[in-house]
């Protein structure tokens, strides 16, 4: 599911600026690459829909980065998926 | 002395095509792009057609990046307002942009970006929608392109749009806010949801049994309304004094505006408005109207406005009113809403650099309420060293502007 996660954001990162999945960088800000704050926005509404989640707000300063905009993805699927089976966090 | 206000470039996108060729070519073929919709399918009940601008595609013209944050309105006014700009030589040498400005009027905006918005509940909007929809988009993005910081502007004045903000852009200069600005409507309408209630209002023309491009038939006792179209149009507009210095070609002086509300009604209109509008516009130019050739009727083709607008017309020039050419280039471009008083200034524009008038096409019998030359379907060859462009909108808002040929 993870690895699921991390080809979505970069096949999406790369159709938005042109770029090659291999030349995205994990440390690169989406702004390094190119793209406004509102492409963040849209990019992170489309993740949203796609993996049917919602990320909180607060989790957003900290998703600057590709890399830390996977991590952030895959913290709130788990979050997700421990609430919908009922698992204690 | 006031310095003068003059139009040193144009251009526009209509359902003709792309630039301001496109359109008057179309205007002055005397057919029309009325056409069966295909920018998205009909269902039963829904509006058949109107004129579009087929195969349009945003990408194609301003780039992946632009097109993923503008609505459609708003990158007309762009493809617009970049033609207005070469035509103007303003990409050549170098100007104050500090002093140079923006007004694009838009009747609806990105209404239609706004109608995508899913309708169930809670509430789930797409984090461009409100950039997209916003009535200022197309003004602010044209700002950007060309990198002018001087007074931009939005108007709102439903079908007056683009005229009020022609005519205030021209008021900007005089008042020396500014020495050349970007003005024109532009407006994309064409969508089910957006068409719809325009329907309910009962104002637009069925298509016509035998010609489809005929179907809306300006000041013909037979009208039935209007067909929607969309578009937009930009003027570069300039100081005389500034277009001299940068050695530009002024093509019309924008001589005159006259702004009025009728003050009574949201949807009926009025004949006192209007009058107003016309005398002030022809105050402010200095032009008498024995010396107006050319009227650029409002001419939606409802029963209300062309009675109305044939009166006022009377009502202003008297028996002058018998010697004046008065067309509605609407039934051929069709009703662009905000976007119509720009596309049609630009059509009066070249009318008068052409000594040729574009005509109301299909006009078929008089109406004793409507009783003036219409240029009816074909073309007329003749002077035009003065003209006006109406434009009389829902709420009573009305503009007029004065256009004078220079010597």
């Amino acid at each position: 599911m993870s690895d699921e996660v991390e080809r979505q954001v970069l096949e999406a990162i790369a159709l938005q600026t042109g770029l090659a999945v291999s030349d995205i960088g994990r440390t690169a800000t989406l702004t390094d690459l190119g793209l406004s704050s509102m492409d963040a926005l849209g990019l992170l509404f489309t993740f949203e829909e796609q993996l049917a989640v919602r990320v909180p707000d607060a989790l957003i300063p900290r998703m600057r980065t590709v890399g830390e905009l996977i991590a952030g993805l895959r913290e709130v699927l788990a979050d997700k998926e421990r609430a919908t089976t009922g698992e204690a966090p | 002395v006031t310095d003068r206000v003059v139009v040193t470039g144009c251009g526009a996108v209509s359902a003709f095509g792309l630039g301001m060729a496109a359109l008057w070519r179309g205007l002055c073929a005397g057919h029309g792009a009325v056409r069966p919709l295909t920018v998205f399918t009909p269902q039963p009940g829904e509006v058949t057609i109107g004129a579009e601008l087929s195969s349009f595609d945003a990408r194609e013209q301003l780039g992946e990046a632009a097109a993923r944050t503008l609505d459609r309105f708003a990158a007309f006014a762009v493809i617009a307002a970049r033609e207005a700009v070469r035509d103007a030589g303003l990409q050549h040498g170098v100007i104050d942009r500090r002093r140079a400005g923006v007004s694009i009027g838009s009747a609806l905006g990105g209404l239609s970006a706004l109608a995508q918005m899913p309708v169930t509940r809670p509430v789930r909007a797409h984090p461009l929608t409100i950039p997209r929809s916003m009535h200022n988009a197309a003004t602010a993005r044209v700002s950007m392109d060309h990198g002018y910081r001087g007074p931009a502007l939005c108007h709102a004045t439903a079908c007056a749009s683009g005229a009020h903000a022609i005519g205030e852009a021209a008021e900007a200069i005089r008042a020396g806010r500014a020495d050349v600005m970007l003005a024109g409507g532009s407006d994309a309408p064409l969508t089910p949801e957006v068409l719809g209630p325009w329907q309910a209002l009962r104002l637009l023309a069925p298509p016509d049994p035998e010609e489809v491009a005929f179907s809306s038939r300006a000041f013909s006792a037979e009208r039935k309304g209007f067909v929607m179209g969309e578009g937009a149009a930009v003027v570069v507009l300039e100081s005389e004094a500034h277009a001299r210095q940068r050695g530009a070609r002024a093509r019309v002086e924008l001589a005159g505006y006259g702004a009025s509300a009728d003050a009574l009604d949201l949807t009926q209109p009025s004949l006192d408005g209007p009058v107003q509008a016309i005398e002030a516009a022809l105050a402010q130019a200095r032009l008498a109207p024995v010396e107006i050739a050319y009227v650029n009727a409002h001419g939606t083709g409802t029963q209300a406005n062309d009675r109305i607008e044939s009166a006022a017309i009377r009502r202003v020039f008297l028996r002058h009113a018998d010697a004046l050419a008065v067309s509605a280039t609407k039934p051929m471009h069709g009703h662009a809403m905000g976007a119509s008083p720009a596309l049609e200034l630009v059509a009066t524009v070249r009318a008068m650099e052409e000594s040729l008038v574009p005509p109301t096409i299909g006009w078929r019998r008089r109406d004793p309420d409507c009783d003036l030359d219409y240029v009816p379907n074909e073309a007329r060859a003749m002077a035009v060293p003065a003209a006006l462009s109406h434009a009389f909108a829902f709420g009573g808002l009305n503009a007029v502007l004065a256009l004078r040929r220079l010597a």
